[in-house]
């Protein structure tokens, strides 16, 4: 059976390009725009990992993987973000996530990434 | 309609200031409703022009992202996609708008693929059109396309725009200097003529921030015509830590210039320069507030208890914002 992927992200180009390499690989993709959507899918729907933005509309990041990890603990979370500054991506380690890439990225990265963190559930 | 005319000229019966009147007013009813046409025809081609832009773009992100990361994607494909969907202008504007964005999102291969896919869809001519437009919006924008993309342009034409009479061309030019430079980023202040903003400052600051080259001495400039530009590099001196040019950024805390003289002093107090305080205690008592206001802060940092007192008298002053300042340093040697 496929693996099922959430993506959180609101650029539309990176959530095209990302959908469309995931599927490539053979997983399952569905997309949320924006974190309240996230919210709404997370709740009909489990997922085998999460990749998300931290700068999301209406709901952060940040709140998107406490909520993950507090209903789902065992969900591997990827964020995917532009923020290099060194206290952002240990506060989302402290969180729990389980990688975090910087942008710009490279999508085959990205994908090794993905396949890591998916044998290690 | 003529019926009509002819009553009102002829038959109404009514003043001819009156005629003149109801003549006037019809015509500026004319006129309103011509406004509203127009008003109504721009926001139809608007929308048409939205609608196109949008199912260009859709396409367009199918074929990239077929073109990246399918396996089986034909290179044929290519040509086949320029000659029917990057025909028009609009085509190839938005086309280059697109790679352009992901360009900005991907590093690596994909990064690289996609500037070889700009120049495969034969984009690099607009931007070349683009650049040697009369208007200052599409100067500006080819200039950003040829720094993102990587191309070189020809010295005079960069140097030409590099001193444009708008600034966000001027903006654009610099970042292309900054990114097509391999070893020398900074070159181009050089050849500048024109004030540099604080925002091309933050710009140029956050180039360099990504800079795996050597970071260039900055003391090159410190007698450029421009005072924003030795400003610029008194910052970076310090913020770079080239405690080699601190002598020569000693000179300017003598300077005329407020600004210059500004920044000489916080560059001193950012760089822990002790002998600099006794050179700005002398001239304390001429120097305006703002000037005063980081000399107290660089004897509260680098300074001492003594060379404080010696300004004492500023306590008997009017100015409160020295006052206060003087305080803050005195509760800190205090302390």
């Amino acid at each position: 059976m496929k693996k099922k992927i959430l993506v959180v992200e609101d650029n539309p180009m990176v959530v095209k390009s990302l959908e469309f390499k995931l599927n490539k690989d053979g997983y399952d993709v569905v997309v949320a725009v924006d974190g309240r959507v996230a919210l709404d899918t997370l709740k009909n729907n489990d997922f085998d990992l999460v990749i998300t933005d931290l700068m999301l509309p209406f709901v952060t990041g940040s709140q998107l993987i406490e909520h993950i990890k507090k209903e789902t603990p065992n969900t591997p979370i990827i964020v995917l973000s532009t923020a290099t500054q060194e206290d952002i991506i240990m506060d989302a380690f402290t969180m729990g996530v389980d990688d975090f890439i910087t942008k710009p990225f490279s999508p085959n990265e990205l994908s090794l990434r993905v396949k890591r963190s998916l044998s290690k559930t | 309609m003529e019926k009509f005319y002819d009553y009102i000229y002829y038959n109404s019966g009514l003043e001819w200031i009156v005629n003149v009147n109801i003549l006037i007013s019809l015509l500026f009813l004319l006129l309103i409703l011509l406004l509203i046409l127009f008003i109504l025809y721009l926001r139809v081609y608007k929308n048409l022009r939205n609608i196109k832009k949008a199912e260009h773009v859709e396409k367009l992100t199918d074929f990239i992202n077929g073109y990246l990361f399918d396996t089986e994607f034909e290179e044929a494909s290519i040509e086949e996609f320029r000659a029917h969907h990057v025909r028009s202008k609009l085509q190839k504007k938005v086309t280059t708008k697109e790679i352009l964005i992901y360009s900005q999102n991907f590093k690596g291969e994909a990064n690289a693929s996609i500037k070889k896919l700009f120049f495969r869809l034969e984009l690099d001519g607009l931007a070349f059109k683009e650049i040697a437009s009369r208007k200052w919006y599409l100067r500006a924008r080819g200039m950003h396309t040829v720094s993102n993309m990587g191309i070189k342009i020809q010295e005079s034409t960069a140097v030409r725009l590099l001193n444009d009479k708008r600034v966000e061309v001027r903006l654009q030019s610099l970042l292309y200097f900054i990114k097509l430079s391999q070893k020398y980023p900074l070159n181009f202040l050089y050849r500048l003529e024109e004030p540099l903003t604080i925002w091309q400052q933050i710009h140029i600051e956050d180039a360099l921030k990504g800079y795996k080259e050597e970071i260039p001495d900055f003391s090159k400039w410190l007698n450029h015509k421009q005072p924003t530009v030795i400003g610029f590099c008194i910052k970076q001196i310090s913020a770079f830590d080239q405690y080699e040019n601190v002598e020569k950024v000693i000179p300017f805390l003598e300077h005329p210039e407020e600004m210059l003289k500004k920044e000489a002093v916080r560059c001193m107090r950012k760089m822990g320069n002790h002998e600099s305080v006794d050179i700005v205690l002398t001239n304390f008592a001429s120097e305006n507030n703002t000037i005063k206001k980081e000399i107290l802060k660089l004897i509260k940092e680098v300074g001492s208890y003594n060379q404080l007192q010696t300004l004492s008298y500023e306590l008997n002053g009017d100015n409160e914002e020295i006052k206060i300042e003087y305080l803050k340093a005195e509760e800190y040697f205090l302390k």
